[in-house]
């Protein structure tokens, strides 16, 4: 099974539209080998995200992590899989070097040209051009790297800068989702922007497909993606089932934004997962009223009850926000797809089916 | 801002047209061969790799993996976890 292992809620930058709360609480180790057990104890194959706060700050944590599931691994026959979602801040090439030998997949959590906007370090100062030099170093060593941004209003007018901003840098995969959650106040005007920028945005992916030069931007090229594959967007809500979160003193939730609510517990790295809970749980889920008769209801994230609920605070009712968003990005994706299908439909084929 | 519903909305015809190619390669078994662990901290990340083009955070990854079933609200749940419960 896959766990996202929150190994501290520590963190050496204060982003502006971050929910988590910052304390010094670390995972011990006892936590650390009981989580690692735990994902080894269900499924066909164990799976870990190093998350935080910032998880490079407990390298300490990663590394023996990786050494004690790697040798189960060996012992067990079962495939381990691994990942890291970091600020980057403290990358080194030591780390780096253990993290392709451990075929460690790190997404980098960069905002491209509105890094500063919202990134900043713990004592204010600027983020961009530390994260700048670290992308590199990371890119040097993992070409594959992904850089994850995350688009609040006050960066909607960096939205396609950024795009080409991380391209250029050397990116080959870039992950935009927009800022959700109480820290953020989106109104029409920056959603108007933000439709001119995905525009942008999808003129400069055109042409690079065009140049033949591969991009993968998941804000657009997913939709394209699972239009064509006929992926029910909607069913990607896997509260409690998917990837559950241990927090540093082994409790275990449905996803990330539900942590600390006492209702939502899901039981702890110790005792194991309440089963009866989450089926509880996945018998909640259920589509949002307001999406039901909807002709993009399978086409949208709509049943995502983490983004429901850090927008509406009920995981089954979706917000005025999500949906003009997931319209925008259906509209301006499928417009994209048809000209890039138009433009070569073998290699649009090859690229997104 | 607002909720509103699409009616007649048409599928594009690029999905329309490489359907086909799709299913032929399910039913040949091309098929993804399972997912490991999302990104934290997004709601896109796409899988890395081995199971698509990449990665994520998690959250908006397709379901073919083959140790997962459904349950009948359309969640899909792990084998094991129904064998426990």
């Amino acid at each position: 099974m896959n766990l996202t292992l929150h190994l501290t809620d520590n963190c050496n930058m204060d982003c502006s539209y971050c929910i988590r709360e910052k304390c010094p609480k670390d995972m011990s180790e006892e936590v650390l080998y009981k989580a690692c057990d735990l994902a080894f104890s269900k499924g066909t194959r164990a799976g870990l995200c190093f998350f935080g706060g910032e998880p490079l700050l407990k390298k300490d944590l990663i590394y023996k992590a990786l050494d004690y599931c790697e040798k189960k691994s060996e012992e067990t026959g079962i495939r381990f899989d691994c990942k890291m979602t970091t600020n980057g801040t403290l990358l080194d090439e030591e780390f780096l070097e253990r993290a392709v030998k451990a075929h460690l997949g790190i997404g980098m959590s960069f905002d491209g040209k509105a890094q500063d906007v919202c990134r900043v370090f713990a004592n204010g100062k600027p983020t961009s051009s530390v994260v700048e030099e670290k992308a590199k170093l990371l890119l040097k060593y993992m070409p594959e790297a992904s850089a994850l941004a995350t688009i609040a209003p006050q960066a909607v007018p960096f939205y396609a800068e950024s795009v080409r901003y991380l391209h250029e840098l050397g990116f080959k995969h870039v992950s935009f989702v927009i800022a959700y959650g109480h820290k953020v106040n989106w109104t029409d005007s920056d959603l108007d922007l933000l439709r001119e920028q995905l525009e942008k945005t999808a003129v400069y992916l055109k042409d690079l497909f065009i140049k033949k030069d591969r991009f993968y931007m998941s804000a657009l090229d997913s939709k394209i993606s699972d239009c064509i594959r006929g992926n029910n967007t909607a069913e990607r809500c896997h509260l409690g089932v998917r990837q559950l979160p241990v927090t540093p003193s082994g409790e275990l939730y449905p996803c990330t934004s539900f942590i600390g609510d006492k209702d939502y517990l899901l039981g702890n790295v110790f005792n194991g997962i309440d089963n009866k809970k989450v089926a509880e749980l996945a018998k909640k889920s259920s589509t949002p009223e307001t999406c039901k008769g909807c002709d993009l209801v399978k086409r949208c994230t709509n049943s995502c009850g983490c983004a429901n609920r850090m927008n509406t605070g009920n995981e089954n009712q979706v917000s005025p926000l999500q949906c003009t968003y997931e319209r925008m990005l259906i509209e301006i994706s499928d417009r994209l797809g048809e000209e890039l299908y138009q433009i070569d439909p073998v290699r649009f084929a090859s690229e997104f089916a | 801002m607002k909720i509103a519903q699409a009616k007649n909305y048409k599928k594009p015809l690029y999905a329309i047209g490489l359907a086909a190619t799709i299913m032929a390669a399910s039913v040949s078994g091309c098929t993804d061969p399972g997912k490991g662990p999302d990104y934290a901290g997004g709601m896109d990340v796409r899988p890395t790799e081995t199971t698509e083009v990449q990665l994520d955070g998690e959250v908006a990854e397709s379901i073919t993996e083959t140790s997962e079933t459904r349950l009948e609200g359309g969640v899909p749940i792990d084998d094991n976890y129904c064998k426990e419960a």
